[in-house]
């Protein structure tokens, strides 16, 4: 153990949000090294995992919350499907008068677990991905992080009915195109049809 | 009942499979969020990188499709292994770091030892991190069936670094395993037979 805690790193080496290969990197020909460094941490409270089991990290500091870049950040390196979806889109993309609570993903790993706080994330179908690619259901995005068009995020809030939405009276509808959430409806349509909507 | 070396190779390939397919699946989904985002931009380091993503995914499918083999002892691998003896004598070796530039300057191809080399890190990353879950919770709250869970991880990731180490053929063999059951894939598709796929999720 005195061997491990002289080759450990500092934590403040590392940026807020961090995988066990980064650490690895901190301790070259010692990789073994690097889990029972990350345990100690993880042990101590100074770091979470971002979706246990994960292997990636980010540093628990007192008074100073997560901001919403190291959020994006931690969810990007935990999930390669992520997208952003429903609420959290149409305030990003300013069609919104209502900001979320929660920053709302889609992935489709089984695994929903996250440690990251102001963060939830919905289970969607493999089939789903292709839907959105088909049509064209992707407008940029935020700090790395796909988001669906405004019209998408509707069609498939409806669809699949497991995400925050603002009230009617707070979205602008004068920005949205009837014909596209039209088009993403009948996109995610056979997703609705074949059940794939999952409660967890 | 096998031999125990016999079971403990069964293992190691049964690891090796487990890796590439996690993999597999990792790249696929990045592959799809990254078609799904830049499909209408139109512009051609878009265009380069899916077609490197699918590349590595096609060396992926390839060298899973020769574990599974190897796995059932297919009767063509012995003649798979004469041919890669030829072919590997004009494999160019593995360049500096195993990677090459692409043209573009901003992409980088991965020799298909890196390839697979990261496939089998990348799982080794999962079971730690698998494991510092469990520890973390066997700290807070200890009970049998975790410490049982924690020594079987123990076990799988000593397996997947011996994997590493000495699982992998030498490089120039297996950039041409990957590459000549790459092209037979292909082949296979065009002429419409099935493709021994590895269970993934379809983009």
């Amino acid at each position: 153990m005195l061997a491990a805690n002289r080759l450990a790193p500092a934590l403040e080496s590392l940026p807020r949000v961090f995988a066990l290969s980064d650490l690895k990197q901190l301790l070259p020909g010692e990789e073994d090294q690097a889990l029972d460094v990350a345990l100690r941490w993880l042990e101590a409270g100074v770091i979470k995992q971002v979706a246990p089991p994960r292997p990636v990290f980010f540093k628990v500091i007192l008074g100073e919350e997560l901001d919403e870049v190291d959020r994006c950040r931690g969810l990007l390196r935990a999930f390669p499907s992520l997208v952003m979806v429903a609420g959290s889109v149409l305030w990003r993309q300013g069609l919104s008068a209502q900001r979320d609570t929660l920053l709302e993903c889609c992935v489709s790993e089984g695994e929903l677990n996250c440690n990251l706080p102001g963060v939830a994330l919905r289970w969607r179908p493999p089939a789903w991905w292709a839907a959105v690619r088909q049509a064209g259901g992707i407008a940029g995005d935020h700090h790395g992080v796909a988001m669906l068009t405004p019209e998408m995020a509707l069609a498939d809030a409806a669809a699949f009915r497991d995400v925050w939405m603002p009230d009617r009276g707070a979205v602008d509808w004068n920005q949205l195109s009837t014909a596209k959430l039209s088009e993403a409806t009948q996109h995610l349509l056979p997703l609705r049809e074949e059940g794939g909507v999952r409660t967890d | 009942m096998g031999s125990q070396p016999e079971t403990d190779r069964w293992r190691q390939q049964e690891l090796a499979l487990t890796a590439v397919e996690h993999r597999l699946q990792a790249l696929g989904e990045y592959l799809a969020v990254y078609r799904a985002s830049y499909a209408s931009s139109g512009e051609g380091r878009h265009y380069a990188r899916v077609r490197m993503l699918r590349k590595d995914i096609g060396r992926l499918r390839a060298w899973w499709w020769y574990l599974q083999a190897t796995r059932r002892g297919a009767s063509w691998l012995p003649l798979l292994h004469r041919v890669v003896g030829l072919l590997a004598v004009f494999v160019s070796p593995v360049r500096r770091g195993g990677r090459r530039r692409h043209s573009s300057g901003m992409l980088r191809h991965l020799t298909s030892h890196s390839l697979i080399e990261r496939a089998y890190a990348a799982l080794e990353d999962d079971l730690q991190g698998q494991l510092l879950t469990l520890r973390l919770a066997q700290y807070q709250r200890p009970t049998e069936s975790r410490s049982r869970e924690i020594n079987r991880l123990q076990r799988q990731l000593e397996e997947v670094a011996g994997l590493r180490s000495s699982g992998l053929p030498e490089p120039r063999r297996l950039t041409a395993i990957c590459h000549l059951l790459h092209r037979i894939m292909t082949v296979r598709q065009w002429l419409g037979l099935q493709l021994p796929l590895a269970n993934l999720v379809d983009r």
